[in-house]
């Protein structure tokens, strides 16, 4: 039953549910889309935001890395409780690595940067990076992580919504697969509003259906409360290792007794864990064993498959171990397929540790889930990833806009623009054309702003944020279609000037990162100047684009051009 | 590489449906093409799709290589529809220069 009272089939309702759903989150999941889709590589946007690291060329071996790692934390990182190595790889230019303190819980940051090159330590600006549109696309900002969660986890749920009516409203758009007609106004925008669904149709349906699995212990907590006591409980049990072998069973027995007499002290303690674990016992000193050459070994175990990471526990100690992690999985299916061998660091003898169980459910969660993360994944399916979710995007956009032309002609009868028309003409470029001009503003604020200001990520954030409030402001003061012209320009100066701003604020090159190999800082550029050229694209169709031919006895309408855009 | 190759195929494979629906045979041919002309292109390109997803799965596992076959196939769907859009009239030309591609591809990663 509709709220005005009229009667109507299913394929109607659907329509209406479908329009108005959409319209009313649209913008929150275009930004959502948006920011989502750069987060498929949000690595290459926080290296090229960090420039000091561009010197670092990767040309030295594994061997040679870890060299140097092992080096630099011999010297400094001794008494800590564990050690994690990154290598240079295709999405890092520079060795990564973090040192965790006996007593600090696990934690973002404090990444230690080491030249691939020499070895000698990089220091980096401060910068949340990617991570910044990573975080913003699925809690937002300035708001408690919880709401944000909640209002993303809404606007997934009517995205669900939105996909499903979709295709029933627009029952033709697997007749019309191949059919775009361009150049016939609002024809045109469903057309392209069609294609870029339908053709990227499984990515929008796993990407929407994942996002709501990831979050669905905040929507439905209620079965993993009553079994497991509480969400952490439950993931912690689905996890649980089961031992598969006597060996296996006996070392999971030791680490259970470990486990329950740290938990014990920190009772006793009464204290947070933190100053528990100072008051463990200190381990015994032990040389460990050569890490370059089991590395060499691990590697050739696993060929063309490089090892992405080495995790050392209580280096140097009578406890030590090491695990290597590869970078590649060989199936979404299974948590435990990224290939991983762990070692007694004192002896080299291989430890054979007890894995979880994968199950059907499992699977499908780790499949859906780690398509949504691209974990595991090979650059091929990332960049697939990418493109699908930037066609998911111009989804939302040209949905947008088709809700705005569609009505063009009701507003020109009436006479003016009502009041909600004009509220979705301004929220439309805010967040179509806005979004893009305040991720760019992001990227030279991050280049501006002094790098070694204390406190510098939250400036970052800032800028962000009020260039995207000046672009509303712009979009509400100005008419429609100069709104969108000047934008559009704006949009296209700025990301042409990306590479420009990036050579002569200490990054490297574009041709020098081509000519070094550093794929990650150069495709930043290069799309960069991709994104720019589409928006110089789009001015000029918007600024030829004097309105459709006159069918009716009506004025041509000098408004409503942003048809083309 | 691969990818490059599944793309190639795609495009085929899309053509050939394309082909098959009779909204765009007016488009793509100059001469109308009978309802046993249209099934054998239906086939075809159903046959070179389901072809493809098995090499894929083969190559690739069937989690990994299905999802970077559909991801190919939504960027072959794109580049046939705009094809059909801009150059209908082209669209044998396109096909022969795919083919050629993935025949190049082909050679290098035997080598």
């Amino acid at each position: 039953m509709r709220v005005d009272g009229k009667n109507e089939g299913p394929r109607q309702s659907m329509s209406w549910l479908h329009t108005w759903t959409s319209l009313l989150l649209g913008w929150l999941l275009y930004a959502v889309f948006l920011t989502g889709t750069l987060s498929f590589f949000q690595n290459e946007i926080t290296v090229w935001m960090k420039p000091e690291l561009h010197q670092s060329v990767n040309t030295t071996s594994q061997q040679q890395q870890l060299t140097y790692a092992l080096q630099y934390l011999n010297q400094k990182g001794q008494s800590a409780e564990s050690w994690n190595i990154r290598f240079a790889n295709e999405r890092q230019p520079a060795i990564m690595l973090n040192v965790r303190q006996p007593g600090e819980g696990r934690r973002r940051g404090g990444e230690i940067y080491l030249d691939a090159q020499t070895g000698h330590e990089i220091k980096a600006r401060e910068t949340r990076g990617g991570g910044f549109l990573y975080r913003f696309h699925f809690e937002l900002y300035g708001m408690p992580r919880i709401w944000g969660r909640w209002i993303v986890g809404i606007a997934t749920l009517l995205m669900f919504v939105a996909i499903i009516s979709g295709i029933i409203t627009h029952k033709k758009i697997f007749k019309d697969f191949f059919t775009f007609r361009p150049a016939k106004g609002q024809r045109s925008w469903l057309d392209a509003h069609n294609a870029t669904a339908v053709f990227a149709l499984p990515f929008h349906i796993m990407i929407t259906f994942s996002g709501l699995l990831l979050l669905m212990h905040l929507f439905m907590p209620w079965a993993m409360n009553t079994h497991y006591g509480n969400v952490r409980n439950f993931y912690q049990i689905l996890n649980e290792p089961i031992a598969q072998t006597p060996e296996q069973a006996r070392l999971l027995a030791e680490q259970k007794q470990k486990e329950a007499a740290e938990e014990g002290r920190g009772n006793r303690g009464g204290g947070r864990r933190g100053e528990a674990e100072q008051a463990a016992p200190v381990l015994a000193a032990a040389p460990m064993v050569n890490l370059t050459t089991l590395s060499q070994s691990v590697q050739q175990g696993w060929g063309d498959n490089p090892i992405s990471s080495i995790r050392v526990n209580k280096p140097n100690t009578i406890e030590a171990d090491v695990q290597f992690n590869a970078t590649r999985t060989t199936t979404l299916l299974d948590r435990e397929s990224v290939p991983s061998l762990k070692f007694n660091a004192v002896t080299g003898q291989p430890i054979d540790e007890a894995k979880p169980v994968n199950s059907a459910s499992k699977a499908i969660y780790t499949l859906v889930t780690w398509l949504h993360m691209a974990r595991g994944v090979d650059s091929v399916l990332r960049w697939l990833l990418f493109l699908s979710g930037v066609l998911g995007t111009m989804m939302i956009a040209s949905g947008l806009i088709l809700w705005v032309v569609k009505r063009i002609l009701d507003v020109q009868k009436l006479g003016y623009k009502p009041f909600g028309h004009r509220v979705v003409e301004v929220l439309n470029i805010t967040a179509i054309t806005g979004l893009p001009i305040a991720c760019a503003a992001y990227f030279f604020a991050n280049r501006v702003i002094p790098a070694q200001l204390a406190e510098r990520s939250p400036l970052e954030i800032n800028v962000f944020f009020i260039v995207w409030l000046l672009c509303l402001i712009h979009a509400a003061v100005r008419a429609h279609r100069p709104a969108w012209l000047e934008q559009l320009a704006l949009a296209a100066a700025m990301f042409l000037f990306i590479p420009i701003l990036n050579l002569v604020t200490g990054g490297q090159a574009l041709w020098m990162s081509i000519y070094h190999g550093q794929w990650m800082i150069a495709s930043f550029d290069l799309v960069c100047i991709i994104l720019g050229l589409i928006f110089i694209y789009s001015y000029y169709k918007l600024k030829r684009y004097q309105g459709l031919p006159v069918k009716q006895k009506k004025q041509p309408k000098a408004q409503s051009a942003q048809e083309q855009a | 590489m691969a990818a490059w190759m599944l793309w190639c195929v795609a495009v085929v494979a899309l053509s050939s449906l394309a082909c098959g629906m009779s909204k765009h045979q007016r488009d793509i041919f100059t001469s109308p093409i009978s309802a046993q002309n249209s099934r054998c292109f239906e086939i075809v390109g159903w046959s070179v799709l389901l072809l493809s997803a098995v090499a894929a799965i083969y190559l690739k596992g069937a989690s990994i290589g299905l999802s970077e076959w559909l991801g190919c196939i939504t960027f072959g769907a794109l580049a046939v529809g705009l094809l059909l859009t801009y150059h209908p009239k082209k669209l044998l030309q396109a096909n022969v220069i795919a083919a050629a591609l993935f025949g190049l591809l082909l050679i290098l990663s035997l080598i």
